[in-house]
C-alpha cells in the first residue's frame, strides 16, 4: 500500500532492544540489523518471539532500546501499520463471521474503503483456496482452513511487510508446500517478510536468514548454514540400529573423526566431529551387508540441538 | 504477470505481491467496520431480534392512547406524565439492548485475542473504542431515539391542541436524552465488558448494578429525602432527567446534580476500559 520499499533500508533492525511485563522480562538487550527477503524468527517456547513480533508490528511500546522497520519505530506509526500484514498465532477469534466478513472487516481496518475491501477479499480468499469457504462460518472450518485464512487476512491489502507468527502450524503437508510457494512468490514480488516458526525444516523451506531468540536474548543471526557449522563443530550423534552393533561400533571407532560409540541392545549412538564424512561412511558399511544396519537417525538435526550447542 | 494463451483461453493468475493501488477510506470512519461487526453478532441472536419487536410495543400502545385521548374526549384517560412513564419504559427496554450488544464487547476480544489484530492495524484506541460505544449506541437509539421521535410526531398530529414549537422541544429533548443514555450506558457496558474475559459474566454484572443500584438510590433518596442519592444509579439519572426536562419538574439545582452524577459515572466507566487497556493505548 503506498510508496515501495527501498532495498537499501534496513527491513527489520534493534537496538539494545528490551521489553518486560512487571518482573518478567521478555527480552534483554537485543540488537540486530537484518535485511533480507524472508527473515525467519526461531526460538523455543518463551524464548520471547511473540514479544518481539508484537514490538515489530507496532502492539507494544519497547520497555528500553530502538526497533524499527525500515527506520521507522512501528509503535503507533499509522503510516507504517497500513503497509503491514500481521497473521498472529491465535485464531480463535470472531467464529461466526463468514471467511468472506471477517476479511472484508479486517481489509477496512487499514483504511480500505468498502468495495475495495470487498474486492481484495475475494481475492485473497482466492489465493489461499478459501473460494469454496466464502460464505462458509469460520467456526465450521478446519484448522488447516483457519490457518491459512489468518494467512489471508494478513494478505489481503497487499501489504509491503508481512509479519506471520507460527503461518505453518495445522497445516497438512499439501497446504504446507502452497504456503511455501506463496510467500516466496510474495518476496520475489519485493514484499518483505518476517515469520517465525519452532521447526527449523519448516524455515529453511522459504529462507536461509534467521534470527535466534532464546531466552529473551539473541542467541544467533545469520544464515543456516553457518549455525549448521556451528552445530558441526560440535560431536554429531547419529542412531543406528544394526543387527550387529558391537562389531559396527569397533569398525566405526576405528576412524578419527568419531569420538564416542554408545552400545544398547541393538541400537548404537555415534558421536563424531565429520558428520558428513560418518554418513557417508554408514552408507557404504551399509551397502557392503556384514553389519546389517536397519535404520540411521540424526540425532542433532533439530532446533534444540542448535539451543543446546550455542547455549553451551 | 498473468500469461494468457489466446488457443486455449486458459489463463495463468499472477499470486505474487502488488501493492494496493486502490482508494483509502478516511481515518475518521475506521471505527466502522468494528461497529457493523458487533451489530452483526448482536443481530444472529434471536433473543436480540425478539428484543427489538418488544421494544416497539408500548410505543404502539402510547401512540394508541393518544388517538383515544385526542378523538374522544369523553374517555377519561390520565394522560399526565407520559412522556415520563413512556421514557421510563424505553430506558428499561435500554438497558436490555445494552446488554445484547456490550456485555462482550471488549471481554471477547480479550479472551480471544483479537485486540492483537485491531492494533496491528491502523487503528487507534479512540477508533475501537468509538466502534465498540457506537454498537450500542445504534442499539440503544434504537429503542430510545427512534421510538421517542415517532410518538412525538404522533402527539404533535393527533393532539389538537400541540403546536410546532411544543413539538421541536419534544424533539430536541428526546434527542438530548437519547445521546446522555448511550453515552452512559455505552461506556459502562463497555467498562464491565473490559473487567471480564466472559460475555456472560460481564451480563450478570450489568444486570446486578441495575438492579441493586437502582433499588439502593430509590431507596435510600426516600428515606433520607435526598434527592441527590439518585446519583448512585445510573439508570435513576436518566429517569430523573427525563422528568425534568420532558416534564419541566424540578429546576435548575436538581439539573446540575443530574448532569454532575451523568458525568461521574461516564468518567469512572472511561477510565475502567483505560485501565483496562492501558497496553493499547496509542494515538
Amino acid at each position: 500500500m503506498g510508496a515501495h520499499v527501498t532495498m537499501n533500508d534496513l527491513t527489520w533492525s534493534a537496538q539494545g532492544l528490551a521489553k518486560w511485563y512487571g518482573q518478567v522480562i521478555a527480552l534483554n538487550d537485543v540488537s540486530f540489523e537484518i535485511q533480507a527477503p524472508i527473515v525467519g524468527l526461531l526460538g523455543p517456547n518463551g524464548a520471547g518471539k511473540s514479544s518481539l513480533i508484537r514490538l515489530l508490528t507496532g502492539q507494544l511500546r519497547p520497555s528500553k532500546g530502538r526497533v524499527s522497520v525500515m527506520g521507522q519505530a512501528p509503535f503507533g506509526n499509522r503510516m507504517l501499520l497500513a503497509r503491514m500484514g500481521y497473521c498472529p498465532e491465535h485464531d480463535r477469534f470472531y467464529e461466526q463471521l463468514t471467511a468472506y466478513q471477517f476479511l472484508e472487516m479486517l481489509t477496512r481496518l487499514y483504511g480500505v474503503e468498502a468495495a475495495g475491501a470487498a474486492r481484495l477479499a475475494d481475492e485473497a480468499l482466492s489465493r489461499l483456496d478459501l473460494t469454496k469457504q466464502r460464505d462458509q462460518v469460520i467456526f465450521t472450518l478446519s484448522h488447516g482452513m483457519r490457518q491459512r485464512l489468518k494467512v489471508a487476512q494478513a494478505l489481503a491489502h497487499q501489504p509491503d511487510w508481512l509479519v506471520l507468527d507460527e503461518p505453518f502450524s495445522g497445516m497438512d503437508p499439501i497446504g504446507r508446500a502452497k504456503m511455501i510457494r506463496l510467500l516466496r512468490q510474495q518476496a520475489e514480488g519485493g514484499c518483505r517478510i518476517l515469520l517465525s516458526s519452532h521447526v527449523l525444516h519448516e524455515l529453511e523451506a522459504v529462507t536461509s536468514d534467521i534470527l535466534l531468540l532464546h531466552q529473551g536474548r539473541l542467541l544467533a543471526k545469520g544464515m543456516i548454514q553457518s549455525i549448521r557449522r556451528l552445530i558441526d563443530e560440535h560431536p554429531h550423534r547419529i542412531a543406528l540400529t544394526a543387527k550387529n552393533p558391537r562389531e559396527l561400533g569397533r569398525e566405526l571407532l576405528k576412524y578419527e573423526d568419531v569420538a564416542r560409540v554408545e552400545i544398547e541392545n541393538d541400537s548404537l549412538v555415534v558421536e563424531t566431529r565429520s558428520p558428513d564424512a560418518c554418513y557417508d561412511r554408514i552408507g557404504e558399511l551399509a551397502l557392503a551387508g556384514g553389519f546389517q544396519i536397519k535404520s540411521m537417525l540424526s540425532l542433532d538435526d533439530n532446533l534444540e540441538s542448535v539451543f543446546r550447542y550455542l547455549v553451551k | 504477470m498473468n500469461q494468457v494463451d489466446s488457443n486455449n483461453q486458459a489463463e495463468i493468475y499472477d499470486q505474487g505481491y502488488r501493492p494496493f493501488d486502490g482508494s483509502l477510506a478516511s481515518p475518521s470512519t475506521r471505527f466502522w467496520p468494528i461497529a457493523m461487526r458487533e451489530l452483526r453478532q448482536a443481530w444472529k441472536d434471536k433473543w436480540f431480534r425478539r428484543l427489538l419487536w418488544v421494544a416497539y410495543i408500548p410505543l404502539v400502545v402510547y401512540c394508541v392512547l393518544v388517538v383515544i385521548s385526542a378523538r374522544f374526549p369523553t374517555i377519561n384517560l390520565n394522560m399526565d406524565g407520559l412522556w415520563p412513564k413512556f421514557w421510563r419504559g424505553q430506558l428499561f427496554l435500554a438497558v436490555f439492548m445494552t446488554y445484547f450488544i456490550g456485555r462482550g464487547a471488549v471481554g471477547e476480544d480479550l479472551r480471544t485475542g483479537a485486540l492483537t489484530v485491531y492494533f496491528s492495524r491502523p487503528v487507534s484506541f479512540l477508533q475501537y473504542l468509538l466502534g465498540k460505544w457506537s454498537a450500542v449506541s445504534v442499539g440503544v437509539a434504537g429503542v430510545t431515539l427512534l421510538p421517542g421521535f415517532v410518538l412525538g410526531l404522533f402527539r404533535y398530529l393527533a393532539e389538537p391542541d400541540s403546536n410546532m414549537m411544543q413539538f421541536l422541544g419534544w424533539l430536541a429533548s428526546i434527542a438530548f436524552l437519547s445521546g446522555l443514555v448511550c453515552a452512559l450506558f455505552g461506556l459502562i457496558i463497555l467498562a464491565v465488558s473490559s473487567l471480564t474475559r466472559r460475555s456472560r459474566m460481564a451480563g450478570i454484572v450489568w444486570f446486578t448494578m441495575f438492579f441493586v443500584l437502582s433499588a439502593a438510590a430509590e431507596g435510600i433518596s426516600e428515606a433520607t429525602g435526598m434527592s441527590q442519592f439518585v446519583l448512585m444509579s445510573f439508570f435513576e439519572i436518566n429517569v430523573k432527567m427525563a422528568e425534568l426536562l420532558l416534564e419541566g419538574s424540578g429546576g435548575l439545582e436538581p439539573g446540575l446534580w443530574l448532569g454532575l452524577g451523568h458525568l461521574i459515572w461516564m468518567a469512572a466507566g472511561f477510565s475502567v476500559i483505560l485501565i483496562r487497556l492501558r497496553r493499547w493505548v496509542r494515538m
